[in-house]
């Protein structure tokens, strides 16, 4: 009986409890997708601004541009693919020209970081030694990140940067629809975006930067494609 | 009254919090494995390669074809949503073929596959409508490794008797599958891999 009352006293305040959840859902279903977004200090004035890509990475710089119309756009230029060094795609210099210009930007007056390494942190690295550089130790740069790599990046630059070069550099998320805090739970992708967002920035943390294998590339000294898989496939007979 | 023991209680939450990490060196290599079927390779019919990691797929197609393991070569054509955002740099639908040129496949045995695809279940259906029309009883897929256990599933559903589909996986740089967790490219794949087949087993 005693137990009896005892549930019943429970239920009240259960209930109690659900009534506000469901009443606070709409705030409280968002904050997944929020903590994987970052977003600079009012106070914060960028000098310089860089996209590491991804989608609406250009509405994101026509804003700030909108904002500061000084601001000094800089591009990072990855390594060439195989498939540029075949002559099958264009090269990257003129894609990033196309990309530049797309943009509303000159292509001649935007400074270039060419990457030897597009992996893991080394975007970071390479940016942090363009901030060290003597001609921009006043300058303060504006990271547009996808929110899926944002804590990744977010981590790595606590765990190697400068304190002094950490202080001038900001991430901000572009904006993607399927993350929207009032959809993201509705969406496969939202899901999966969060996440990885989530999982990403676990792995900054616990374990760093992470390896990453060598990029794909089956063109022999001659130019010619003769990549064949490794065992055991290789062992395959028709 | 039995009372419980609060040792005892505490025992057993610390098995089970630290049964995953001590049995991970299982689990988590075979998490990675299950995802990448890898098949005796026999001759078949026709080679598809899916749309998508379009550096890599129809590299591995055209080794394919170069072994005998298939007559034609098969690729999917992805729809407008995969444009590249440079209008000079070449979508999938042509760099696929030339790729697929340059390492050996002679163009009459290069097909696309009618209509434009938005993923999977799309490829599944034009590989469907493909063999109603010009026959086929089995067909080599080809698609990066992590992708090969729930594309194979969608594929064999989609096609049902028409032909037995094998899956052939193409190499992903950023994905080793018995230590993919050292990779942040790795962990974001099987993450999201896991999300899709719970998602395609719960929506179909």
């Amino acid at each position: 009986m005693a137990g009896r009352r005892g549930w019943i006293r429970l239920l009240l305040p259960t209930l109690f409890v659900a009534v506000l959840l469901a009443l606070s859902a709409k705030s409280w279903l968002g904050l997944p997708a929020r903590t994987i977004m970052a977003q600079p200090e009012a106070s914060f004035s960028p000098t310089m601004a860089v996209t590491l890509g991804g989608y609406q990475s250009e509405l994101r710089l026509k804003h700030w541009q909108g904002q500061i119309p000084d601001l000094q756009v800089i591009a990072l230029e990855p390594p060439a693919r195989w498939t540029q060094e075949a002559g099958l795609r264009p090269t990257t210099r003129k894609m990033t020209d196309y990309l530049l210009e797309k943009r509303g930007l000159d292509p001649n007056t935007v400074p270039r970081i060419v990457m030897t390494n597009p992996n893991g942190w080394h975007p970071l690295r390479a940016l942090a030694a363009w901030l060290e550089e003597p001609a921009h130790l006043q300058d303060r740069l504006l990271i547009l990140v996808d929110p899926t790599r944002a804590n990744y990046f977010l981590t790595g630059s606590f765990s190697f940067l400068p304190r002094e070069v950490r202080s001038r550099i900001r991430f901000e998320t572009l904006p993607i629809p399927d993350l929207a805090p009032e959809v993201w739970w509705r969406r496969r992708n939202g899901w999966k975006d969060v996440a990885t967002g989530w999982f990403l920035g676990a792995f900054a943390l616990f374990a760093g930067e992470g390896q990453y294998g060598e990029r794909f590339n089956p063109l022999d000294s001659s130019g010619k494609i003769t990549w064949a898989p490794d065992s055991p496939l290789a062992g395959a007979t028709p | 009254m039995k009372r419980s023991n609060p040792g005892r209680r505490w025992f057993l939450v610390a098995v089970v919090l630290l049964l995953p990490l001590l049995t991970s060196p299982w689990w988590m290599p075979a998490m990675g494995r299950w995802l990448v079927v890898e098949e005796n390779l026999e001759p078949a019919d026709l080679i598809l390669v899916l749309g998508g990691d379009a550096e890599v797929r129809p590299v591995v197609g055209a080794w394919a074809y170069r072994q005998g393991l298939g007559k034609k070569v098969l690729y999917s054509q992805p729809s407008d949503r995969f444009e590249p955002e440079v209008p000079f740099d070449p979508p999938e639908r042509e760099l696929i073929p030339a790729i697929l040129r340059k390492a050996g496949v002679p163009e009459g045995d290069i097909v696309p596959l009618p209509g434009e695809v938005d993923g999977t279940l799309g490829e599944g259906e034009r590989l469907c409508d493909y063999l109603k029309q010009n026959g086929g009883k089995t067909v080599l897929v080809v698609t990066t490794n992590w992708h090969t256990r729930r594309a194979g599933w969608i594929l064999q559903k989609k096609v049902g008797d028409l032909a037995r589909v094998q899956m052939l996986p193409a190499p992903s740089p950023g994905f080793d599958p018995a230590v993919w967790w050292r990779s942040p490219g790795g962990v974001e794949m099987v993450l999201s891999e896991y999300l899709k087949i719970i998602w395609y087993k719960i929506r179909g």
